[in-house]
């Protein structure tokens, strides 16, 4: 005969086998469970098909042969094949951005609306060709300003070699003209570049106000 | 920590490099876009002048860069310059008589002015981009 404290002792134990088994029979008929824990199991067979889950946290996830955000139905989403170093992101069915290696050289580009980016190499297509073995090299801005100048204003540059620099002229109220050397237009208004400075000059005899851009890029 | 997006140059860490030069692109570093590009046809009057004025309809002045192409010849050439044939022996720089004198803008319009010294009108087709604000 069991004890009073022996039989509720047994009826729990019964009652917690009795849920396991449930949630088994669940599992078998491919109902949705709420809380799966794997530790370290190794699935060689795809034997999860959909996994819905809200915080995916992992060590290295290696992605076997796509891995696709966004639905590949609706034509928009981003790519990362397994096959390839690169991510593809698709509009309208179009793979428009590319950002990794495409047959082997290192390349980020964002075609125009339309263009296969994966396909065309021709850079009027693209707002965006970077490419390491073409090397459309894109320059890139420094700094920016404006100043007035009346005679010779020099800008240091803080570069230690003579860099790509566009200039504009306030030639009237409101009215920008490009800037050029000295040798030909006879306005008085020009500029030049050294290792040290831009050097802007307005020899009209009254002040003008200069915007300036200065590029990383060197010119020699 | 500065989140970038940077393809180095080939041969470059691009995680080690921090020269701008041994970037193909950087985003800590603006690059100009093209905003609007087009071109633009007009008849420069033989012993004159001419203001070729487009409308850009940008909200702001834009940077503006252009080219000119006389027509019947085979090349471009900047502003600032006239357009010349060739350069020969004893005659130096021979002159086509197109002169691109200048490219200016402001809040509605690009200018691109043009001299003609010859004695016949011709057309130039001026190609220009719009790269950002002034």
């Amino acid at each position: 005969m069991l004890t009073l404290l022996e039989r509720a002792l047994l009826k729990r134990k019964v009652a917690y086998n009795q849920a396991r088994v449930k949630k088994l029979e669940d599992l078998l008929q491919g109902k949705h469970l709420s809380l799966v824990k794997i530790a370290d199991a190794f699935f060689t067979n795809a034997k999860i098909g959909t996994l819905a889950v809200n915080k995916l946290t992992t060590g290295r996830l290696a992605v076997g042969t796509l891995f696709d955000i966004g639905d590949e139905e609706s034509g928009d989403y981003i790519r990362k094949s397994g096959e390839d170093v690169r991510i593809l992101m698709y509009k309208d069915d179009v793979p428009q951005v590319v950002m990794g290696l495409q047959t082997g050289v290192p390349v980020f580009k964002v075609g125009k609306d339309g263009i296969n980016a994966l396909t065309d190499n021709d850079p009027n297509n693209f707002v965006l060709y970077a490419d390491q073995i073409t090397d459309y090299t894109l320059i890139k801005e420094k700094t920016r300003g404006s100043v007035s100048v009346n005679g010779t204003q020099n800008v240091a540059h803080g570069l230690g070699y003579i860099p790509l620099c566009l200039v504009f002229c306030e030639i009237s109220a409101g009215v920008y003209r490009k800037v050029f050397g000295p040798n030909y237009d006879g306005t008085g208004i020009y500029f030049r570049v050294d290792g040290t400075n831009l050097v802007l000059v307005n020899t009209t005899g009254g002040a003008l106000d200069f915007s300036y851009y200065i590029f990383y890029d060197e010119v020699d | 920590m500065t989140n970038v997006i940077a393809l180095s140059k080939i041969g470059v860490s691009v995680l080690g490099a921090s020269d701008p030069n041994d970037f193909i692109f950087h985003s800590s570093y603006n690059t100009f876009k093209i905003i609007i590009e087009g071109d633009v046809t007009d008849t420069i009057p033989a012993l004159g002048s001419k203001t070729i004025q487009v409308a850009h309809g940008l909200p702001f002045i834009p940077l503006v860069t252009a080219f000119a192409l006389e027509d019947g010849k085979a090349w471009a050439f900047p502003p600032n310059s006239p357009n010349i044939n060739g350069t020969f022996p004893r005659i130096g720089y021979l002159k086509t008589g197109i002169v691109f004198n200048y490219i200016s803008a402001d809040e509605d319009y690009i200018y691109f002015n043009f001299d003609n010294t010859g004695v016949a009108n011709k057309d130039v087709t001026v190609k220009f981009y719009c790269l950002e604000a002034i």
